[in-house]
């Protein structure tokens, strides 16, 4: 199910106390494709997705969800389908949780979309094991969480409420180096299942590794749409001035090329930059130096 | 040495739950660049939450500049710990965010002339001036973590800790982060200890001294340098390597140590000569 934005713009307040945060947004995104939004702090990424669900409703310009458009005159009553369509793990998760119980709260959303007891019970208990919620947290509360165990259940309300789209604002945020390569996997997963998945990241590793396409945002309107292969060729003085970064393997290998190196494609991963380099030089006259810096690095 | 923090035989269990931490120790002298890792639910907010007398041993003891925690010297004790929440929503007690650095500022008893110029040049420090008027909790995730950065440095306290404080800052405002920590590091040298908890070990790796927390037991207490090159444990306890220590490892050849992202490059470009 793809999702269209067409000419959005969002203030909140009005008359001369309004203030601007989205302004004239066009964008697609693509059926069954992963897009990335990226940007600065505070340029509209959040706001930008709460459209997606109809959470927010635009100030002008409309958002066509499926076959369904939303308008800032849609009424609340129309909204429901386009929130069981696209569902959200929100920035903070704590905002999102409030059943007594673990199990409980991944429950709600099968059950708010028609399911029975049996049903979301079997379905929520799915999810928090593929999210790596181990069965001795299912009774607990989920305010009593640790910060990424609560980022772990609230990923596991939307995979059990199995929507067509799934927008997640920035879920590598507090989970552990495993439970974010745990994410990536998770993420190429929904993608083979022909899921509309939207993932808001600071992290450019991940958008390489993942996205089919990336919007830049900036200052609240959109500064760049590409593939990521296309984007992250782009200089790095572009980069500084949307506060973004390189991939580190990209980084890495643009170093390199100042000292000879040659790079064929943009290096995705550890691997691929390590195969790349690989190739480049005959290891078999590398003599390894007992001691590289003469000793501790800090000395 | 003195020690900034001295936690010894500590037990501690939420109420109607095993114990998460039992007998455990740990040092942490003045001055140092302490960084704590470990995976989700490990006990890390926990253990900051009880240097902070947020919550109580069940026994053992925590000194802080070698005065122990009780009921009596928590207020003192605090006067000296400043810390980042990992969520910044439960840190905001402002109305405005410049009320929310007033705050601790007013706890402190800073004559109130001099709070204007206090809180414009903290602002400004992690980039929100423009924000002062705001209320805290409609900003954006990486806008509450600088403000909340802030109200902490507007303090001065001599141990600073950050739970997870730049997991939402964009990259430019990461560096900017780290950049002020090295820099408030350079100026109060000794005077000032950092406990950095993070998931990020690109942060976690300038510190002096990483400390790994499984399960509330100590796994490893190391400098990074040699914390890092031991790939296979750190995947074991949910962690990771640095990007440059991945990349070492997945050449056929590499110097037998902790190098840098600037050493390994240095390194592979000689092969090229
Ligand atoms: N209720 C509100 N009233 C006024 N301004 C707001 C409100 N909520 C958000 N904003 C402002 O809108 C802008 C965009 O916020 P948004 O949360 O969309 O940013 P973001 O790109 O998600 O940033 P981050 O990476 O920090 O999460 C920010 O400047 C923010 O301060
Ligand atoms: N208020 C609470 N009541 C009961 N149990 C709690 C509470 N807070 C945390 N816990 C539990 O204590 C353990 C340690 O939690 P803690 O928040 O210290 O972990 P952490 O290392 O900071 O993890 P993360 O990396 O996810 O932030 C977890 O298993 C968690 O479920
Ligand atoms: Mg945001
Ligand atoms: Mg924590």
């Amino acid at each position: 199910m793809a999702i269209n934005i067409e000419g959005l713009s969002f203030h909140y307040g009005a008359g001369k106390n309004a203030k601007q945060i989205l302004d004239d947004i066009n964008l697609t995104v693509e059926a069954g494709q992963i897009t990335a939004i990226v940007g600065q702090t505070g340029s509209g990424k959040s706001t930008l997705v709460q459209h997606l669900n109809a959470l927010l409703l635009p100030s002008g310009g409309q958002v066509v969800v499926g076959d369904q458009v939303v308008t800032s005159k849609t009424k609340e009553k129309a909204l429901g389908p386009v929130r069981a369509q696209v569902g959200m793990v929100f920035q903070f998760p704590e905002n999102q949780l409030f059943a007594s119980t673990v199990l409980e709260d991944v429950m709600y959303g099968p059950k708010n979309f028609g399911k029975n007891d049996e049903e979301a019970e079997a379905l929520a208990k799915e999810a928090l094991i593929q999210v790596g919620m181990k069965e001795e947290f299912w009774q607990h509360s989920p305010f009593d969480l640790s910060g990424g165990q609560m980022r772990r259940v609230a990923l596991a309300g939307v995979l059990a409420m199995d929507p067509q789209a799934m927008v997640f604002d920035e879920p590598a945020a507090g989970l552990d180096p495993k439970g974010q390569e745990e994410l990536l996997d998770l993420l190429q997963e929904l993608k083979a299942a022909q899921k509309t998945v939207v993932l808001i990241s600071h992290q450019m590793d991940q958008v390489l590794a993942l996205a089919d396409q990336v919007v830049v945002m900036q200052d609240g309107r959109v500064a760049a749409i590409e593939a990521p292969d296309q984007l992250f060729l782009r200089d790095r003085q572009w980069f500084l001035d949307h506060a973004l970064d390189l991939p580190e393997p990209v980084a890495f290998a643009k170093d390199l090329e100042d000292h000879g190196y040659h790079f064929d494609h943009l290096p995705k991963s550890v691997t691929d930059l390590a195969e790349q380099i690989k190739c480049q030089v005959d290891w078999d006259r590398v003599t390894m130096p007992n001691s590289l810096t003469g000793g501790d690095r800090d000395e | 040495m003195t020690n900034a923090i001295t936690i010894n035989n500590l037990t501690y269990g939420y109420p109607d739950q095993d114990p998460l931490f039992h007998d455990f120790d740990l040092e942490v002298q003045e001055g140092q660049w302490l960084s704590i890792v470990g995976h989700n639910g490990s006990g890390k907010s926990t253990l900051a939450k009880l240097i902070l007398g947020l919550l109580e041993a069940n026994s053992g003891t925590i000194s802080i500049f070698g005065q122990q925690l009780t009921i009596e010297t928590l207020a003192e004790a605090r006067a000296q710990v400043g810390m980042v929440f990992q969520n910044p929503d439960n840190q905001f007690v402002g109305a405005t965010v410049a009320d929310d650095v007033a705050f601790g500022l007013e706890n402190r008893q800073v004559p109130s002339e001099e709070m204007p110029k206090m809180i414009e040049a903290v602002l400004q420090q992690v980039g929100m001036a423009d924000f002062a008027d705001r209320e805290p909790h409609t900003l954006s995730g990486g806008q509450k973590q600088r403000v909340a950065l802030a109200s902490v440095l507007a303090l001065k306290p001599k141990v600073i800790i950050l739970d997870e404080a730049t997991a939402m800052l964009d990259p430019a405002g990461k560096s900017a982060v780290l950049q002020t920590l090295k820099d408030l590091k350079n100026q109060y040298q000794d005077q000032l200890t950092l406990i950095v908890i993070t998931h990020d070990m690109a942060e976690a790796a300038l510190a002096d001294r990483v400390v790994v927390i499984n399960d509330g037991q100590l796994a490893f207490d190391q400098r990074p340098q040699d914390l890092f090159v031991q790939g296979q444990a750190l995947k074991e306890l949910g962690l990771d390597q640095p990007f440059e220590s991945q990349l070492s490892q997945a050449l056929p050849k590499a110097p037998n140590q902790y190098l840098t992202k600037q050493e390994l490059a240095a390194w592979l470009s000689t092969l090229k000569d």
